[in-house]
């Protein structure tokens, strides 16, 4: 029956029947090459041809994965492509859209919270008759873990002096993870005589201008001299590092040195007449531990010790100046007689450099090359 | 509207400088230069008190943006424009201090460095108090000191903004003397700042070199040749190359003992003006000649040292009366008996003390007279100080120990550190020992106004009397956690407390004149407030390292060397001093 009606239909050519819709076919293009990483946002485009140039309405959906594996490329001709396994993605998309443009921005983390290895995207269409595109596209996008940031910056204000607290800081980020995600391993590296050293938490106040970094410290107070290393590793969930290391050269407390003194020292073999009561005064002192002035504020500072003595006209033996330790003392000429000769000296001292390492009948007391005296002393003539 | 303070950034061309020592950028190498000023002059905190501040942009081609920060504690203040370009900013200023204005320029072609400028608002009612401002750079930099004087507000602290210091130049003139080169101890000091000190020694050819200020100063040459008289050469030129020294005039005289005997082997010295002459001693005649340099008018002071043995105090006058040209009488007083110590037990709690230390002080206000003229006025009495000293032998006794028949004191001291101020009155009967009591105990605590302790504030036990003439030491103690401190004193002996807190805490505080027993149990030192500043050196760089002391304007003699508070300049060149608070009314 039906056979002849088809016939009678080629027969006489009056017949109209409409043509087969056929089904649209799509493509997903990728708008850039670059390297994709976990946060990154990007564009994918639907490409599609339907042979009926009828309108095509798509269905997008891109779903975060955990479990990705490169596999070669079935054709053996474009290198690596990514297989994930059947329970390596959410089940819920991230990202669904019916245009032919999708703005993807690729998450972080999957809904149990683990890090995003790839991402899957499905694109689907149907034309306007309802012919559905098969298959539907899938396209598997590697999601890059993008390592993290580190930075350091060490500070002492107390010269890198053996036994001094020595602040380190670490700024670190993660442009995907974000800083607070991150494990930051703090490794101290002493020098070969292994000296003892304590690392303590250094409260860094945040920087709310810059969110995307945390800076954390420590404190370093190494008791030994020689070349320190400071290693800190900062990983991210997914492992990846970022590390850097700091050399701190710590240092011996150096010795103080006399800076400036009031009235001016004689030349060898002058004297300094004093007619009138004068201030004999020390009003800078230069160390990196005890300095004077002292610096209010700064527990680790100190200042320096002062010690005066005087040898009196026909003494053979200097005299210390019992409770003299600050930084001046008074010199009346009047307690002596007119043209006598007074030597007056002050010596200084720290806190690692209590004695002095020159003879006593040496005016001055040299302990560096760099012009570092010790002592002082004035060849003083009363008028 | 009146333009009170200029502060000046000159940019592009490297140089800076702010505040009121601003550089007006005269003879700068052209650039972006940013000035700004600030108007009331003298702004008062109040409700209603604004402050408009004006930025004056030179060299700065381009279409300029101002970015204007104004803070007040560290915390932001704010500010509305008063040009619609920004270039005049007004903001209140309700609290005193210093509000720190900064601006910034963009936009223009040349690079214009931000310019900084501190605002001082004074308090309501501010007392004023008047110091003066000592700036010693470090010894590498070979810059003279400075000194200026300021006027402090009370109420508030202040920022000085620039202190701009001047490099000077090296100079090196010549101590010429009769016999050519001389070598001398010279105290060179500007006319301007008399107490900006620069000194120098001339060496065998009377070569010095130093670096001064190029103004005219005030010279004081002491030669170390014996002869050549000390002279003050007034208003020298830095340009000048020589310095002329000669022997000065001779000063003849003689000295006499109470039995108007001559007195030999007795110093003689003069000052006139302050300018000391050579140093003479007396003849086996009595007779003496010094050198000296006279100056019309000035007050001539003499002093004589008799021997030691003599058991004659040092006799001390002065005059502007006295004639240099005149052959000067000075005579001990015929009423000035002696007594010999010889013999006296030195002894602690009734034990002698071995090897004891006596010196034998006192003060006598009519011990001779000195006659130098014929004038009336040219003949006064000499006041007389004692100062004799011994050591006693180690059995404790005094040996031949001549003291003037006075009301006098011995300060004993057993061991270093360890003194007593024994009364020794001579007028009698000599006295068959002296006893020294024991180092007596004091304590006392520091605390700042609002009564809490200050630890690591320091105290200086100042000895006075009795014991500043016999030389004792200054005791320095430290206060410990809660700001109470302990020492021990000398038994009998006064003392100035000097306080002051390294920390700037609380202001420096002097009590004269305390015996152990005086001593309070606490004393509360006076508010302080913060004097800051930096130091700039040519216009251009921070000078870091320089000693910054704050002293007493009204102050004489030793007390106006001694710093009221001191500091050191930073790496950045700022400084920081606590000073009394002068207060409000």
């Amino acid at each position: 029956m039906r056979s002849f009606a088809a016939a009678g239909l080629l027969l006489t050519g009056c017949f109209y029947f409409d043509p087969i819709n056929q089904r649209p076919s799509i493509d997903i293009h990728q708008r850039s090459s670059d390297t994709v990483h976990r946060g990154d946002h990007i564009v994918l485009d639907a490409v599609y041809d339907d042979p009926e140039g009828q309108d095509v309405t798509f269905a997008w959906s891109a779903f975060a994965c955990t479990e990705v594996s490169d596999v070669s490329d079935a054709s053996g001709t474009s290198g690596t492509s990514h297989a994930i396994d059947a329970n390596g993605c959410d089940a819920d998309p991230f990202y669904t859209g019916t245009e032919p443009t999708a703005f993807l921005d690729v998450p972080v983390s999957r809904s149990s919270g683990t890090p995003v290895e790839a991402i899957r995207v499905v694109l689907g269409a149907r034309d306007d008759r309802g012919a559905a595109a098969k298959p539907s596209q899938e396209l598997v996008i590697h999601a890059a873990d993008a390592p993290p940031t580190l930075e350091l910056r060490k500070v002492s204000r107390h010269g890198y002096v053996v036994g001094t607290p020595i602040d380190v800081f670490a700024k670190y980020g993660d442009p995907d993870d974000g800083p607070e995600k991150l494990n930051v391993v703090w490794k101290v590296f002493t020098p070969n005589t292994q000296p003892a050293f304590t690392l303590a938490d250094l409260a860094v106040p945040p920087d709310g201008t810059d969110p995307a970094h945390t800076t954390s410290g420590k404190t370093l107070t190494p008791q030994g001299v020689g070349e320190w290393e400071l290693q800190v590793i900062a990983s991210d969930p997914l492992g990846e590092p970022a590390e850097q290391r700091v050399a701190i050269t710590v240092a011996a407390d150096r010795p103080p040195c006399l800076a400036q003194w009031q009235p001016i020292v004689p030349p060898s073999g002058a004297t300094l007449p004093v007619t009138d009561p004068t201030v004999f005064r020390v009003p800078l002192v230069d160390d990196d531990l005890d300095v004077y002035p002292p610096v209010p504020g700064d527990p680790v500072l100190g200042t320096t010790t002062f010690a005066w003595s005087i040898l009196a006209p026909g003494a053979a033996v200097r005299q210390p100046l019992a409770g003299e330790t600050g930084n001046s003392v008074d010199f009346d000429p009047s307690a002596f007689t007119p043209g006598e000769i007074v030597e007056l000296r002050v010596e200084i001292f720290d806190r690692a450099h209590p004695a002095i390492p020159c003879a006593d009948n040496l005016p001055i007391c040299p302990v560096s090359a760099a012009g570092c005296i010790q002592r002082q002393t004035w060849r003083v003539e009363v008028r | 509207m009146k333009a009170a303070v200029v502060a000046l950034v000159l940019a592009g061309c490297g140089l800076g400088s702010v505040g009121a020592d601003s550089d007006d950028g005269a003879g700068a190498p052209p650039g972006c230069k940013v000035g700004l000023t600030f108007d009331p002059v003298t702004p008062i905190a109040g409700a209603t008190t604004t402050i408009r501040v004006s930025a004056n942009v030179m060299g700065a081609p381009g279409v300029l943006g101002y970015r204007w920060l104004v803070r007040f504690g560290g915390a932001a203040v704010a500010l509305t424009y008063a040009q619609a370009d920004r270039s005049q900013i007004d903001f209140h200023a309700p609290v005193p201090g210093t509000y720190e204005v900064s601006l910034e320029i963009t936009g223009s072609v040349e690079h214009c460095a931000s310019a900084e400028l501190p605002v001082n608002v004074r308090a309501p009612g501010a007392r004023s108090a008047r110091l003066r401002l000592r700036v010693v750079p470090p010894r590498t930099a070979a810059v003279p000191p400075l000194e200026k004087h300021l006027v402090i507000d009370g109420g508030a602290g202040v920022d000085l903004g620039v202190v701009g210091l001047d490099q000077g130049s090296l100079v090196t003139p010549v101590v010429e003397g009769l016999r050519g080169g001389e070598p001398a101890y010279l105290r060179f000091a500007p006319n301007a700042a008399p107490d900006a000190v620069v000194e120098g020694f001339a060496d065998g050819a009377g070569q010095v070199a130093v670096q001064l200020l190029l103004e005219p100063h005030a010279i004081l040459v002491v030669p170390s040749r014996p002869g050549s008289a000390p002279r003050r050469i007034v208003d020298w030129s830095p340009s000048s190359s020589v310095l002329g020294v000669d022997d000065g005039s001779p000063i003849t005289g003689t000295v006499h003992d109470p039995a108007d005997a001559p007195l030999a082997g007795a110093k003689v010295q003069l000052s006139i003006g302050g300018v000391p002459s050579t140093l003479a001693t007396t003849a086996a005649d009595g007779s003496f000649t010094v050198q000296a340099v006279a100056i019309p008018g000035a007050v001539v002071a003499v002093e004589v040292t008799p021997p030691g043995a003599s058991g004659l105090p040092r006799l001390l006058a002065a005059s502007p009366a006295f004639d240099l040209g005149a052959a000067w009488q000075i005579r001990y007083a015929a009423s000035l008996a002696r007594k010999d110590l010889a013999g006296t037990k030195v002894r602690r709690q009734g034990t002698p003390v071995g090897g004891a230390t006596v010196v034998v002080v006192g003060a006598l206000a009519a011990a001779g007279t000195v006659t130098a003229g014929a004038s009336a006025d040219a003949s006064i009495e000499a006041m007389g100080e004692v100062r004799i000293s011994a050591v006693a032998s180690s059995a404790g006794a005094l040996p031949s120990l001549l003291v003037p028949a006075a009301q006098l004191s011995a300060v004993v001291t057993v061991a270093a550190g360890d003194l007593a101020v024994v009364a020794l009155d001579t007028t009698g009967a000599v006295p068959a020992s002296l006893d020294a009591p024991p180092m007596q105990a004091m304590a006392t605590a520091m605390r700042d106004p609002t009564d809490a302790g200050l630890p690591g504030a320091v105290l200086e036990l100042v000895p006075s009397g009795a014991l500043a003439m016999a030389a004792a030491p200054t005791r320095h103690v430290t206060s410990g956690a809660s700001g109470a401190l302990t020492a021990t004193l000398a038994a009998g002996g006064h003392y100035d407390l000097r306080f002051h807190d390294p920390a700037g805490r609380a202001a420096p505080l002097l009590v004269a004149d305390r015996v152990t027993a005086t001593i309070a149990a606490t004393y509360h030192l006076p508010v302080a407030l913060q004097v800051r500043g930096k130091l700039v050196l040519g216009g251009t760089q921070a000078l870091a390292n320089a000693a910054v002391q704050i002293l007493c304007e009204a102050c004489t003699g030793i007390e106006r060397d001694r710093p009221i508070a001191e500091a050191a300049s930073d790496e950045t060149g700022r400084f920081t001093l606590a000073v009394p608070d002068p207060g409000t009314r």
